[in-house]
């Protein structure tokens, strides 16, 4: 009787097996459905749409800046008809994002890529390239991973720097410091510095400080909605490696309108050293790092997601304004007879440090040393 | 040297003792190790939303390698195994003006039991442990161009085989299915980039996966030709790999097409005993 009973047992163990394999399966293509994404028809509607909810969910500063995005989106959204052509649907939706008022908001189709220029068109540009290199460098200067440096005739060090897309090798840093090492103190000009790679202003900022600091925080989106924002990290640079050349002398960092995005973020960090002086206009922002995502078409979208906030908390998305009493402009008519006002200001600030070769017994205040 | 010379005899026997063992009854088993070597090509379906909301299709290709052995405390039972996988895609966004290339490997350890349903029907039953990890690349994109995947799992699997003949020769239908059912599993912030991680930032990252957040299957139907000295495996593999975790999507379907060599044969072609009273545990 037992075996009996055994054997049925057995037999209804080997059928749950098999219910539970075909079990598996049957529920499997209802798990994989959960937390479907939205699906947008590739149409003008369906691609408007699209832009709309992934800069509703993702971009990072509708408070900063107060912007309703819902109901601007909706005013655009009226312009749209079946009638409208992609062509007509592109420059509907660059105009919506121009509405964000970011530099780093873009949306590039095959035939154009939108851009918000007035956060530098909107403002004098303080700086003439063709300036600097006549009147100034005399048409003679030293060029390393992009930067052009030299030592003034008074003594003074200068390094400029135009874009932190430049790679700054540390072995070509200590040259050009060594090279400027017995300067009385170093101008470092960045106007026109449009950005580049955050991991420049590390190798950069290393040779300026002797001990850790936190130079800033970042902060991320954790989810869709307008404040769904993580808690500040701490963005912390270290000295440079020992055996590197070094700087502590003074430092008068030069910038415009047209300094962005990770040249922004160096200003901010540079203008908490104490030997620091930041000289010239108010930069223009770009103080959220930008991802990019797309849209059905096939259209990219970048646009501004992670706030970097200053070591104070702050945002520096609108820029990062001069060291007191020093904003100084430098108008396009003195530009063009060869005065360059702002680098003026900074070489006469630096010529109240002695220089070092002006007595052989003391140190000078711009000193580099290994 | 009299003590090495014991040694070397000692980790001799010892590793002999895995493969042949000689049983109370005089005779000697022998637990031969079945490895299916293949190469899998496919179509990929990939929605990673840190990337991108729109769906990336295009090729998967791989190849991979199952080795199982009969264990030797219940070798008419118990069946361990070991799987290896490198897949390699090439992905297209819907109106292919964007690529995306993805890189993955997988390796699974596992111990499973057979028992015969009908008297030619064999199913097993099992678990397994594994480590799973790679990254799909959007080439476009830029402080957001990774999907990095890395899991650790703990996976239930069965099978289902039924041996048959088509004239002389020997086949094998199978099919396996394999559900990673605890994990955990790796994956960005929804807004945060690669740079915050790398400065330091490391909250969030890891989460505890189940089938509510994490769930995956792999199946492989299989047709297996058996001529005795070597086998050969063609098949269709399934495989379905979501995630959900920080408000971030990912959905990652493989359907591949395998082709697999399995040097010495799966077992179905009965041969003679190399030794007088061997017995065989091979697979089938």
């Amino acid at each position: 009787m037992w075996e009996k009973k055994y054997t049925l047992f057995t037999d209804v163990k080997k059928k749950l097996h098999i219910l539970s394999l075909l079990l598996a399966i049957t529920v499997a293509p209802w798990l994989t459905s959960c937390h479907d994404s939205p699906d947008y028809k590739d149409d003008v509607y369906g691609n408007f749409d699209a832009l709309v909810d992934i800069v509703d969910s993702r971009y990072c500063f509708f408070e900063e800046k107060d912007i309703d995005w819902r109901a601007t989106a909706a005013s655009y959204r009226k312009l749209i008809s079946p009638e409208t052509n992609f062509v007509e649907l592109f420059f509907i939706c660059s105009a919506l994002l121009d509405e964000l008022r970011d530099g780093h908001v873009n949306l590039s189709s095959r035939f154009d890529t939108s851009y918000y220029r007035a956060w530098w068109t909107d403002y004098p540009q303080d700086f003439s390239l063709r300036t600097l290199e006549e009147y100034y460098l005399k048409f003679d200067w030293l060029t390393t991973n992009g930067i052009m440096y030299t030592q003034f005739e008074n003594k003074v060090g200068y390094i400029y720097y135009p874009s932190f897309s430049y790679m700054i090798g540390d072995t070509s840093l200590d040259y050009i410091l060594a090279i400027l090492s017995r300067s009385r103190g170093l101008i470092i000009d960045i106007r026109n510095n449009g950005g580049g790679a955050l991991t420049n202003i590390d190798t950069l900022l290393g040779r300026f400080i002797k001990e850790k600091i936190t130079g800033g925080y970042l902060i991320h989106k954790t989810g869709p909605g307008h404040s769904d924002f993580s808690e500040p990290y701490p963005m912390e640079y270290k000295p440079a490696e020992e055996g590197r050349v070094m700087w502590d002398g003074p430092i008068a960092l030069l910038t415009n309108r047209s300094c962005f995005s990770a040249a922004n973020d160096f200003v901010s960090v540079m203008k908490n050293l104490p030997n620091v002086t930041v000289i010239g206009a108010k930069t223009g922002g770009g103080g959220g790092m930008p991802f990019s995502s797309e849209l059905p078409n096939g259209w990219a979208i970048r646009f501004s997601a992670c706030p970097t906030l200053n070591a104070d908390m702050e945002h520096i998305e609108n820029g990062v304004e001069p060291s007191p009493g020093c904003e100084v402009h430098s108008p396009d008519e003195e530009l063009a007879k060869g005065k360059d006002a702002i680098l003026d200001f900074a070489i006469e600030m630096m010529m109240k440090y002695p220089a070092p070769d002006d007595n052989e017994n003391e140190e000078g205040t711009g000193k580099a040393g290994l | 040297m009299k003590i090495i010379h014991k040694i070397l005899l000692l980790l001799f026997l010892a590793s002999s003792a895995t493969f042949i063992r000689p049983a109370l009854n005089d005779t000697i088993e022998s637990r031969p190790v079945t490895g299916i070597y293949s190469l899998e090509i496919g179509r990929k379906n990939v929605l990673a939303t840190y990337l991108s909301p729109l769906h990336y299709t295009g090729t998967d290709v791989g190849i991979s390698g199952a080795w199982s052995k009969a264990m030797p405390f219940n070798p008419k039972k118990a069946v361990m195994s070991f799987d290896a996988s490198v897949n390699f895609s090439n992905l297209l966004n819907p109106a292919e003006t964007a690529r995306m290339v993805g890189l993955t490997a997988a390796f699974n350890w596992g111990m499973s039991w057979r028992t015969m349903l009908t008297q030619r029907m064999q199913l097993t039953v099992g678990g397994s442990a594994g480590i799973d990890g790679g990254a799909y690349y959007l080439l476009r994109n830029g402080n957001n161009p990774v999907q990095a995947m890395a899991a650790v799992s703990v996976s239930a699997r069965a099978s289902l085989s039924h041996p048959f003949k088509i004239g002389k020769l020997d086949l094998l239908l199978r099919d396996e299915i394999s559900i990673p059912s605890l994990s955990v599993f790796f994956c960005p912030e929804y807004g945060e980039t690669y740079y915050e991680i790398y400065l330091g930032n490391h909250k969030g990252l890891a989460h505890a996966g189940w089938w509510g957040n994490n769930f995956r299957l792999h199946n492989l139907l299989s047709l297996t030709f058996d001529f005795g000295r070597t086998a050969t495996m063609i098949g269709y593999r399934f495989n379905a790999d979501t995630q959900w975790a920080n408000n971030l999507n990912t959905k990652i379907f493989t359907h591949s097409f395998v082709i697999g060599i399995i040097p010495g044969g799966i077992g179905l072609k009965k041969r003679a005993p190399r030794i007088v009273g061997e017995k065989i545990y091979s697979l089938y």
